[in-house]
């Protein structure tokens, strides 16, 4: 060091090497720490950077509260939530009525249920300084202890206050607790106080200096289970009172690690902590130190056993959960493959020899020979046997420090002995010859037999013996090496069990009693079985579902059934079914035991031992079933965050459901396994790892969900949550919808039927009017008289002129041809009603020359017509006037406004009424209003007469007369 | 500085005609600073205190300046600029109460507690602290040992130097009081 020091001074850069070298040295020291010890996180919700915790709870109902400078914090596994205060949070307190109480640095107290605080208002006096501590009475009064202004009684009055003037030893109050008394337990400078209080009257006792308390200086204070009251003084270590008779039970001599500040009474010891990094343990019975362990690199503030039976050890920058039933303790020795735990002494043999600890101090090896120790066990006397591997079999009386071989060993055919145990005076061993039964001698520390040899010679079903058992019966049980079970009676009687429902037993390394004298027995596939008292055989394939690799199997003190898998420990209840899971890898490091490496102590402390380590677990009195919490964290309906409520209604589309859950399991989160079932759809339950389920498409119908959150893949002692909920119909499957459109589609039908009967009437008409009116064209065309006039206008012309005659011809050719055409079309444009009227009135023109002329309009709109209606108004204009030099005939074709083609003519009719019924102008009319339901205006004044022939415009050409139209001009 | 501090307390104190005081000038206060590279070991005897007897109250006050005896005088610089901030907290303060009952008029020693709140780098903490009272003539000694944890009082060590200044300096007190 001197050295370094000077190369220090010199240069920096010495410094950083050492400085390297140092913190690497510092990181190998941290080798295997002694607990099954998990740190925990906070991950606050808004929050990048945990604040300062400063005290811890967990109300009734399971759930995780941590005080800290910022607030109060609801724990979960994923996101915590923060409520901010206004102070740093001191002290936190649940009642019976699961209502969390939270006391504030400067004397407010807030009151949260379910998940709301307010500040409560109170009648009477009122905190100011720092709240250390909450607890309520048996009659429900909640009591705040202060810093400063002693204790607070709420009452159904208000808060009353109990201070020095009441008799309290001091204002500074460090904390109080509730005793099995009725009263309330004050622990301050000046030693204890033990208050109640009622309306009616107050009381405290203070116990400083009636009692003797080894020191007046009382930090912390804990109430166990049984009542005991538990102290942590500030000079004189702890010391344990009862309450009741107000007597100190135990205290300490000598305690030089200085203040107590928190205090863990769970379990067989007691846990200390000395505001350092050092945790101490304490024995219960005689407060004598067990040992010291360094657990965190920080300060501890608190240690606070929770209702799971963990303790949380709170230190100034971390947080860590410990289960106080397991220990790891590292051994120097290497392949530990057996072990024996005596009253305060634990053996181990390993492939050198055997070796003994004492009260938890170092392992020394017992002299002998070198000797690979394959079975230790104690017998009468106290006497240690050891087995070996090939060297036969060793003892070692009390006080002695030689191991003893034994002349016996030469009456054994086999020098390898699996597993020993003691029956009335005789030693029962297993070795690859049989089983041997050995009288013990009375007095001569040699044994030398006689002895019983049990092999397949005598009636068993193999040689090789791995292991016996003696029942609580008298029977012998032995495990072969694939050949089943061998059971001796006392009779002498020996029973085979090899075969369980046509399947091989096989070899059995394992055989346990259960206290209700049924025997477990493990076989070479790591499957279960249990025999009971009629023989009668059956698998227990439930509990090692994972088929894990089973290593060893004993009972605890109750006869419940301890399975030891390669890295984890089962402890199963075969009287309710119930089994606790304990991961066995700690910080990484695999739990990979020997065979049949576990022992129990005569305090119940099962040792179960890893290839160099042992792991040491003390199931607590009144061991509780413990279930992992779950909770449902978020819902999500279609892709979109939902609140839940019970019972909720979903429509149809709303049928992609999405389920986020928590499990919490404080100790190992990784443990958790979770399956669920959506009744109503799921028909079995489905195991998952994720912590949300998805249903992308659920059909219409009622639904219950649930899902279990267990430590085993049994799902031994899972905890459910659950959640109904229903998917309606869509609406269109609703009575209600299909009875509405059952009736609005009869009233379509009826309504569709009616049109068509009346377009049906319709057509029929139009059709008959059209041929009328075609027959009556057609007659006129053909009749004679417009022949005759032709054809003496065609010879007249002839003469004049044979070129005017051979266009004349053309024309009226055209003419028929044009008739022809249209005469099937229910309408023709404007346009070319226009040219096949100038064809016709061209052949007019020739015959009545200028006496004859038509008065054409300016331009021609768009629109549609009857074909014809021109030639048959002109035509009758023609018919029914006199066409003379005098009385020249002028049709006047004009447009007006209303879409109405004017035919008009000078009323200048003939003396004698030419033949016919008007037939023409009857039919147009009919046509017109069949067609569009408009009149064709015959208007007779004195001196005109003029028809008005409505345009069909193209918007009102019904579909299938402008489609035929389309198609004859294509 | 200090004797405004003393002066105020004795004000403080003061009930005509029922309070006994004791008090005390020139006490002795040690410090030790163990790290692992360099053993620093300071003193000073500018210690002041006063008991009040009837109300089992006391203070005492040292001025920080007042510490001598290191290994160099730049570390003695170095001390009371960077981790007294001496300018800034002139005076270190522990005022309090006695918890353990106490009879100053026995002549054997007897172990007292007492609690109070150490005022150091301008950072308070409540501190338990146990010492010994022993009546010698007409003084009464008072003795005690104890440490301050640097983090407690805001004096963070520059890493450069952590293996030099110990993260608990040890203070030993005796002081002379005087009725």
């Amino acid at each position: 060091m001197i050295r370094l020091n000077l190369y220090y001074q010199r240069a920096f850069y010495f410094f950083f090497l050492i400085y390297n070298i140092w913190s690497i040295r510092l990181n190998s020291t941290n080798v295997l720490k002694p607990f099954l010890i998990r740190s925990v996180h906070l991950d606050i919700e808004g929050l990048r950077t945990t604040p300062k915790i400063l005290t811890l709870h967990q109300s009734i109902n399971g759930n995780i509260w941590f005080a800290s400078t910022k607030g109060l914090i609801a724990y979960h596994v994923t996101k915590s939530t923060l409520w901010p205060t206004e102070k740093p949070v001191t002290a936190l307190y649940s009642d019976a009525q699961n209502v969390l109480w939270a006391g504030l640095e400067n004397g407010t107290i807030l009151s949260c249920v379910e998940g709301h605080c307010n500040q409560m208002q109170y009648q009477g006096a009122k905190p100011t300084t720092k709240i250390t501590a909450i607890a309520s009475d048996h009659l429900g009064q909640i009591w705040f202890s202060t810093y400063g202004e002693g204790v607070f009684v709420l009452s159904k009055q208000g808060l009353v206050q109990l201070n020095e003037q009441e008799g309290l030893g001091s204002n500074e109050v460090y904390g109080l607790k509730a005793t099995k008394n009725q009263t309330i337990l004050i622990h301050t400078d000046k030693g204890l106080a033990e208050a109640t209080y009622r309306p009616t009257f107050k009381k405290i006792v203070n116990k400083a200096f009636e009692s003797e308390l080894p020191d007046i200086i009382i930090p912390s204070l804990e109430i166990d289970s049984d009542g005991t009251a538990w102290a942590g003084t500030n000079d004189q270590g702890p010391f344990s009172f009862d309450p009741i008779s107000g007597t100190v039970l135990a205290r300490v001599h000598k305690w030089p690690y200085g203040e107590i500040n928190s205090l863990s009474c769970t379990g067989n010891y007691l846990w200390v902590s000395t505001k350092s990094e050092v945790l101490l343990r304490v024995d219960k019975k005689n407060l004598n130190l067990v040992d010291s362990i360094v657990v965190p690199k920080s300060k501890i503030i608190q240690l606070y056993d929770d209702l799971e039976g963990n303790t949380w050890i709170l230190t100034e920058s971390e947080l860590f959960v410990v289960d106080k039933r397991f220990l790891q303790r590292q051994t120097d020795l290497q392949s530990i493959q057996s072990v024996l735990a005596t009253n305060e002494k634990v053996w181990l043999g390993t492939n050198e020899g055997l070796y003994v600890s004492e009260k938890g101090k170092a392992y020394h090896r017992v002299k002998s020979n070198p000797i690979n120790v394959l079975s230790i066990f104690q017998g009468k006397n106290k006497v240690i046997w050891v087995g070996t591997f090939g060297q036969g079999l060793y003892s070692l009386s009390p006080g002695s420090d030689v191991l003893r071989w034994h002349p016996v060993n030469r009456k054994l055919a086999d020098p390898n002995i699996f597993d020993i145990t003691e029956f009335q005076d005789q030693l029962w061993i297993a070795t690859l010859s049989g089983a041997y039964k050995i009288q013990l001698p009375d007095d001569s520390p040699d044994v030398q037999g006689p002895v019983i040899c049990y092999n397949k010679k005598s009636g068993l079903t193999g040689d090789f013996i791995y292991k016996i058992l003696i029942d609580s019966k008298q029977r012998i049980w032995l495990g072969t090496d694939g050949q089943g079970i061998n059971v001796i009676e006392p009779s002498g009687q020996i029973i085979h069990i090899t075969m369980i429902d046509s399947t091989k037993l096989g070899a059995v390394y394992s055989l346990v009693e259960d206290f209700r004298g049924h025997i477990w027995a493990r076989n070479f596939e790591d499957k279960l079985v249990t025999i009971d008292d009629a023989y009668h055989v059956q698998w227990q394939n439930h509990i090692n579902v994972e088929q894990q690799k089973i290593q060893s199997m004993t009972s605890d003190e109750r006869g419940n059934i301890l399975i030891v898998f390669e890295n984890n420990l089962q402890h199963y209840y075969p009287a309710t079914g119930d089994c606790m899971d304990y991961n066995l890898i700690i910080n990484g490091v695999d739990f990979k035991p020997s065979f049949n490496t576990i022992s129990r102590a005569e305090d119940g402390t099962l040792i179960l031992g890893d290839a160099s380590r042992l792991v040491l677990y003390q199931p607590l009195e009144n061991e509780m079933i413990r279930k992992p919490k779950l909770r449902f964290v978020e819902f999500f309906a279609n892709g979109k965050k939902t609140a839940m409520h019970p019972q909720q209604f979903f429509d149809y589309k709303t049928n992609f459901l999405t389920f986020a859950f928590e499990g919490f399991w404080p100790l190992d989160q990784a443990k958790l396994k979770y399956r669920y079932r959506l009744n109503g759809l799921d028909t079995r339950w489905t195991q998952t790892n994720e912590t949300s389920i998805s249903y992308p498409a659920i059909p219409p119908g009622t639904y219950h969900l649930k899902i279990q959150a267990s430590l085993t893949s049994g799902f031994f002692q899972s905890s459910e949550i659950n959640y109904s909920f229903k998917i309606q119909e869509a609406f269109w499957k609703q009575w209600w919808f299909v009875s509405f459109l059952i009736a609005g589609f009869s009233g379509v039908v009826y309504f569709l039927m009616n049109e068509r009967e009346n377009k049906i009437v319709t057509q029929y008409s139009i059709q008959q009017e059209k041929i009328a009116s075609q027959l009556d064209i057609l007659r006129s065309q053909i009749n004679p008289h417009f022949l005759f006039n032709s054809f003496n206008t065609l010879i007249l012309t002839i003469e004049e002129s044979p070129e005017k005659a051979i266009k004349y011809v053309e024309h009226l050719s055209d003419f028929f041809r044009n008739i022809l055409a249209v005469r099937d079309k229910n309408l023709i444009t404007l346009e070319e009603e226009f040219k096949l009227l100038q064809a016709y009135v061209y052949l007019l023109a020739q015959r009545y020359g200028d006496n004859f002329s038509i008065q054409w309009p300016e331009s021609i709109p768009q629109g549609w017509v009857v074909p014809l209606t021109m030639q048959i108004l002109v035509e009758n204009a023609v018919k029914h006037n006199i066409i003379s030099v005098a009385n020249p005939l002028v049709i006047n074709i004009e447009f007006i406004q209303e879409g109405k083609l004017v035919v008009r003519n000078k009323l200048q009719p003939k003396a004698k009424k030419q033949a016919g019924t008007n037939f023409g102008l009857k039919s147009l009319q009919t046509q017109y209003q069949l067609l569009t339901a408009r009149w064709m205006n015959i208007e007779i004044t004195n001196t005109d007469f003029i028809v008005y022939v409505p345009i069909i415009h193209p918007q009102e050409v019904p579909l299938n007369h402008s489609n035929q139209h389309e198609d004859s001009n294509h | 500085m200090n004797r405004l501090y003393l002066a105020i307390m004795m004000i403080a104190f003061c009930r005509v005609g029922q309070a006994q005081y004791l008090t005390c000038k020139n006490g002795v206060v040690n410090f030790v600073s163990e790290a692992p590279l360099e053993l620093i070991k300071a003193q000073s005897s500018a210690l002041s205190g006063i008991i009040d007897l009837s109300k089992q109250t006391f203070a005492f006050s040292i001025d920080s300046k007042s510490f001598h005896g290191f290994n160099s005088i730049l570390q003695k610089e170095h001390f009371v600029e960077n981790y007294m901030e001496s300018e800034k907290f002139p005076t270190i303060t522990f005022t309090g109460k006695f918890i353990d009952k106490c009879d100053f008029t026995m002549e054997t020693a007897q172990s007292i507690r007492v609690k109070g709140q150490l005022n150091l780098h301008g950072v308070s903490q409540e501190r338990i602290i146990k010492g010994e009272i022993l009546k010698d003539g007409n003084t009464i000694k008072i003795s005690s040992n104890f440490t301050v944890p640097l983090a407690d009082h805001n004096i963070s060590i520059p890493k450069l130097v952590f293996q030099k200044i110990a993260e608990e300096i040890h203070i030993t007190v005796t002081a002379r009081f005087f009725k």
